[in-house]
């Protein structure tokens, strides 16, 4: 069958597949996404909105997406799939009279985010939610904090601990507060015993609470949209974790998961440090996770090094290769993190140096690579995959330099690597893909090491046609592993980032062990939630050479998360073992209706 | 058992050496280079790799020679896709180690431009340098001449390669130019390898040396040995050829500074008397900038020394074409200072050629007889008079020039004190028949007299003698006493003072009675120096009534060993008194 002629049938199966829908039930579990499109035409968030759920939905592989603008909704859609949610995130944007007669009457688990909950009459909101909306939350510039920043209900309060919203001053000459303060404050009905409050949103300055998560029966209400300022504590993860209540489904394991890598590992980094950092694994029993470059390269003699050392393979350096060697006999796993970790001979938009600077982004401008493209990608890929390949090392993840990279680049990603980890960043886009082949047919392992294998790739990826819709691009982090994102990348979380002691060029948020130690703890309470992190050889260093250490080598603060992590409970597992046990776990493709793809 | 010591230890030497570079031969490394964009990336680096273990230039250059190759591959790969400029940066590289071997006198020129090709501007400092130290020990002068063969190549490459590197490109200059002045310093060198050399100086530090060299060379007294004056032109027109050229971008100071240097040049053989050919002299003229053209030509103007006989001619000639020179140049001020001098003097340079002192007479159309009478009045000076036999006109001019122009002589001017209204001028043009033609400028022009010669005078200036450096010449001032004959065959006695005023001589006639007592006397106002054994007296004019009758008169005279004067009298109306009359010294001033 001729690609053109699958192209057609991959689109046409889709529509129907939604025509289907409306006449009977899938054969599979499905959820409706129903986003706010709104009537001008300059307003994307509700799109991106509906892909971050996508995203956490990649965690319920079990389930098919429908994915559409609530102004598309037709009766009887709601009642087509176990799940609805509903994300309001446009002000006041008129619902369908069907979806709202819907959604009042359906038995299926339906839940609604945020704006518009106004729109079912107030006895509606009553019968449906017990409660009665009241007004949107405000900034309270009158009771400010001790650092003088106004208040709002910023925390919130969920099993026990407190997550809390992002709030903080904005840098530069004209600072603005800027904070996901707006909520729906709501009133319950005093014959509303069925309603739940699952989660309360507290006031950081009156200490006044109000409902945030609330929960009658089969229905969910959140008082805002929880996509807003997320960060390693926000109320977003509460969501996450009530999601599988909305889907009424289990953890998929009970333990907790640990994850470190050991970060931008290029063949001229200190060996001592490597040494010191490996050997602090092995003394705590935590698996070797390498985020390796395998290709060095400092055009701009910023790195300290030889002349000569300008542009170093790995293979090239013995002691690095010797290191690489005993690690993998330790039972390491190898990360691939770019091949280069930066972008030809210029700043991007650091030094140029590898593993500080970007390799798929266009770091100075913000967006996309003028050549970006799958030559331009692929390019990349198999120079590194050159490299590694001498090495005799074939990774099954890959990890995008500073998580940044196209919508195409992505697209690539997830379908020539098996698992890829950390965050990513996210497009309105369209994609036109041609037919899915099978899954290892693209892999850059080692049955693909040939000549064959690269055109393969290149004659597949020339047929993609990412078109992305809106410039807006927002970043999206995980507490847990996620089977397929919009991209198709199945994503090893990454959600407690990484130690970084000082503020500097590179590092406008610093982030210490305690504040990592302390998320670790509060996402105790999240079911399937990773302790995930990296962390930098170079931290080895001591204080006054940027590290964290009272001497050279000093593993001290890798360490004391190491323990501290094992105390609460968290164990690190064999990514290997996880890999092999969730080796066929993919989430089905999205369908997209009216016309969104 | 030495011998099998020195065998093992041979063989262990052999064994080593082989050990060190592990590297494919360039056919090898060009094969797996071209099978694709990574073993491309790959063979780079083992050249990076083992480059430290290149220890001979020759082992070095079979690998330095592939990166033209291996550039075109990393072009037709598309290697700079993930390595950009990575056979230009090991070029470089390897440039850094191999300029060491680079010899600025041995090394052909092709070779030490490729590896220009490659260079960056650290490792042409080190080429430079080392270079430097290299021609420092070079004595042969085939030897400078191809390590300054190969700098010179080097350095119009560097002008292109490295336009923003002033610095580097100055030290090209630099080290170029050294080599051309250690060239230069030697005694052995022909004129084309002195202009060749002062082709390759491009420094200006440099040439500025060799111009103010050149400068104390002029400055020096090369009368004995004139012939250094030519080699000096050469050398300084060479010099301004290599000054205007695109690659040298001369100062301002230094252009000038040669100028200066043409400038003394020329006013040299001027006053040594040394013939420039016509090339050489407008070459030199060339090297002028305005400035300069003024400088020489209000100089010129001011020489005091009138050239000999013999130089006389190609004086005057030179001097103008000089003239037309300024005058092209829109300097006419100066054209017209040096002007004035020089056609006085043509005209007693020229005069003399021409024998144009002495009486003519000649008929006008309405058949009037008139007396032309031309005399020197010192080396430089030449006067005249006409008169017309009647006896009822005598024009007397102070001044006769030579038309640069149009040939010929024109007397004009007269002194202030005989009134303001000029004296009407009058054209005279010698003819190869021994006449001349007169044209009365202002009172019959175009009307032309042919006069024919009356007297001819004796030219006693011809047969001054110059006093030498030890003496001072001739003290003629004192006073005579003789007798003198006047035109109309009378004797009188008279008494001479001759005193000198400011370089000049100046006397005082006196007729006496019989009895010695003073009746009337004469003042000559204009005399030359007299240290030469000649003195030539004259007087501006008289009153009608006087003997002199309303002209000039002359007392022209060589001075003899007893110190008296003995000479004639020319008379501007009648001409030369034949006369002669000896007036003995008797008494000092």
């Amino acid at each position: 069958m001729k690609l053109s002629a699958l192209f057609l049938a991959t689109s046409f199966s889709a529509v129907l597949l939604a025509s289907a829908l409306v006449a009977s039930p899938p054969s599979r579990k499905c959820v409706n996404i129903y986003y706010d499109q709104s009537k001008d035409s300059s307003y994307w968030m509700g799109r991106t909105y509906s892909i971050f759920v996508q995203n956490l939905m990649g965690h319920f592989p079990e389930f098919q997406q429908i994915v559409s603008p609530v102004e598309s909704y037709r009766s009887g859609q709601i009642d087509q799939c176990a799940a609805t949610i509903y994300i309001g995130s446009y002000f006041d944007n008129p619902l369908p009279r069907e979806f709202l007669e819907d959604f009042q009457k359906t038995s299926t688990q339906v839940a609604w985010l945020g704006y518009n909950i106004w729109q079912l009459p107030p006895e509606a909101q009553e019968r449906t939610f017990g409660f009665r909306y009241l007004h949107l939350s405000t900034l309270d510039k009158e009771n400010l904090t001790a650092s003088g920043e106004p208040t709002f209900f910023k925390d919130v309060l969920y099993k026990g601990e407190t997550f809390w919203k992002y709030g903080k001053f904005s840098k530069g000459p004209s600072p603005e507060f800027v904070s996901a303060f707006e909520m729906s404050l709501v009133e319950l009905s005093e014959e509303s015993f069925e309603t739940q409050i699952i989660a309360s949103a507290r006031h950081n300055g009156t200490k006044e609470e109000a409902p945030y998560i609330l929960r009658k029966e089969n229905r969910f209400y959140v008082a805002d949209v929880p996509f807003t300022f997320m960060h390693e504590a926000d109320r977003y993860l509460v969501f996450a974790d009530v999601l599988f209540d909305i889907l009424k489904e289990k953890p998929r394991h009970d333990g907790k998961y640990a994850f470190l890598r050991i970060e931008d590992i290029h063949p001229l980094v200190p060996i001592s440090y490597l040494y010191s950092v490996t050997n602090t694994l092995t003394k705590h029993q935590v698996p070797i996770n390498i985020s390796l470059i395998p290709i060095f390269f400092d055009p701009r003699g910023e790195f300290s090094r030889d002349n000569s050392q300008e542009f170093v393979t790995m293979t090239q350096v013995p002691e690095f290769m010797q290191f690489i060697k005993e690690s993998l006999d330790q039972n390491a796993n190898m990360i691939w993190h770019g091949s280069t970790h930066q972008y030809l001979r210029q700043k991007n938009p650091h030094s140029g140096v590898s593993g500080d600077d970007f390799e798929f982004w266009d770091a100075i401008n913000g967006r996309p690579l003028a050549e970006d493209s799958s030559e331009f990608v692929l390019d990349r890929l198999d120079a590194g995959f050159y490299d590694l390949e001498k090495a005799g090392i074939y990774p099954e993840i890959w990890l995008t330099p500073h998580y940044q990279a196209s919508p195409l680049d992505y697209f690539i990603f997830a379908r020539v690597f098996p698992w890829n980890v950390g965050r990513a960043i996210y497009f309105n886009h369209t994609v036109k893909a041609p037919a899915p082949l099978s899954p290892r047919a693209l892999w850059y392992d080692k049955k693909n090491a040939n000549e064959a294998a690269q055109k393969r790739r290149s004659d597949y990826f020339k047929q993609f046609e990412v078109s992305i819709e809106s410039d807006k691009w927002s970043g999206q982090m995980f507490p847990y592993e996620i089977y397929g994102d919009v991209y198709g990348q199945r994503l090893i979380p990454e959600n407690l980032g990484n130690s970084q002691p000082t503020e500097n060029n590179h590092v406008v948020q610093p982030r210490s062990v305690r504040e990592m130690i302390a998320d670790a703890k509060r996402n105790l309470v999240l079911r399937d939630a990773w302790a995930s992190f990296f962390y930098h050889a170079q931290l080895l260093n001591t204080d006054a050479d940027g590290g964290r250490g009272r001497y050279p080598g000093d593993p001290a603060e890798l360490e004391y998360l190491l323990v501290e992590l094992k105390k609460l409970g968290y164990q690190f597992i064999d990514i290997k073992k996880f890999i092999q046990q969730n080796e066929q776990t993919i989430r089905p493709e999205p369908i997209y209706l009216s016309g969104d793809k | 058992m030495i011998r099998t010591t020195t065998f093992i230890f041979a063989l262990f030497l052999s064994f080593a050496a082989m050990a060190e570079m592990r590297l494919d031969s360039p056919d090898e490394l060009l094969q797996r280079a071209a099978q694709g964009k990574h073993q491309l990336r790959d063979v780079i680096n083992d050249l990076d790799q083992q480059l430290s273990e290149m220890r001979d230039v020759r082992t070095f250059n079979r690998y330095f020679f592939l990166l033209d190759d291996l550039d075109r591959l990393a072009t037709d790969l598309g290697l700079g896709s993930i390595y950009p400029d990575a056979v230009k940066k090991l070029g470089s590289r390897m440039v850094q180690k191999g300029v060491n071997w680079l010899d600025v006198v041995e090394t052909p020129k092709e070779e030490i431009l490729y590896y220009h090709k490659w260079m960056e501007p650290p490792a042409a400092f080190s080429f430079l340098y080392a270079a430097e130290l290299r021609v420092k020990e070079e004595k042969s002068l085939q030897g400078l001449k191809a390590a300054a063969e190969n700098l010179e190549d080097s350095l119009l490459f560097a002008d292109k390669k490295w336009t923003s590197e002033r610095s580097l490109r100055l030290v090209y200059r630099e080290t170029l130019s050294q080599v051309a002045v250690r060239a230069l310093a030697r005694t052995d060198l022909n004129d084309d390898e002195i202009v060749y050399w002062i082709g390759k100086i491009y420094s200006a530090e440099a040439m500025g040396e060799i111009v103010t060299s050149l400068q104390g060379q002029l400055y020096q007294s090369y009368a004995n040995d004139k012939a250094d004056l030519h080699i000096i032109l050469r050398k300084l027109v060479a010099i301004h050829r290599q000054l205007s050229s695109d690659a040298f971008g001369a100062p301002e100071g230094l252009s000038n500074q040669v100028g200066d240097a043409a400038v003394d040049l020329i006013l040299k053989s001027l006053v040594f008397e040394e013939r420039l050919s016509d090339d050489e002299f407008q070459q030199i003229l060339s090297v002028l900038r305005p400035r300069h053209l003024a400088s020489l030509g209000s100089t010129w103007a001011s020489l005091g020394k009138t050239p000999k006989k013999e130089f006389a001619g190609y004086y005057i000639r030179r001097a103008f074409y000089f003239i037309q020179v300024l005058e092209k140049a829109g300097l006419k001020t100066e054209a017209q200072s040096l002007s004035t001098v020089i056609t006085a003097r043509a005209a007693s340079v020229l005069g003399r050629e021409q024998n144009i002192e002495g009486s003519w007479l000649m008929k006008d159309s309405k058949g009037q007889k008139w007396r032309l009478v031309v005399a020197f009045a010192s080396e430089d000076v030449v006067i005249a008079s006409m008169s017309d036999l009647r006896d009822l006109t005598r024009r007397a001019y102070s001044k006769v020039i030579y038309d640069m122009h149009q040939g010929g002589y024109i007397a004009m001017d007269r002194e202030n004190d005989l009134g303001s209204d000029p004296n009407l001028p009058l054209r005279f043009v010698p003819q190869e028949d021994g006449t001349i033609e007169v044209e009365d400028l202002l009172r019959a022009p175009g009307e032309i007299m042919e006069a024919k010669r009356e007297q001819v005078f004796p030219d006693l200036l011809q047969d001054a003698v110059e006093p030498s450096d030890d003496s001072e010449g001739t003290d003629v001032n004192g006073l005579y006493k003789g007798v003198i004959t006047l035109p109309s065959g009378d004797k009188r006695k008279v008494t001479l003072l001759v005193t000198m005023i400011n370089g000049g001589a100046v006397g005082n006639l006196r007729f006496l009675d019989k009895n010695d007592k003073p009746t009337s006397n004469l003042t000559f106002n204009f005399g030359t120096e007299g240290k030469n054994g000649v003195l030539y007296l004259t007087r501006g004019h008289g009153s009608s009534g006087s003997s002199a009758g309303g002209t000039w008169m002359q007392l022209r005279t060589r001075v003899e060993k007893d110190g008296s004067l003995k000479g004639f009298a020319v008379y501007g109306w009648y001409g030369i008194v034949k006369t002669e009359f000896v007036l003995k010294k008797v008494g000092a001033k």
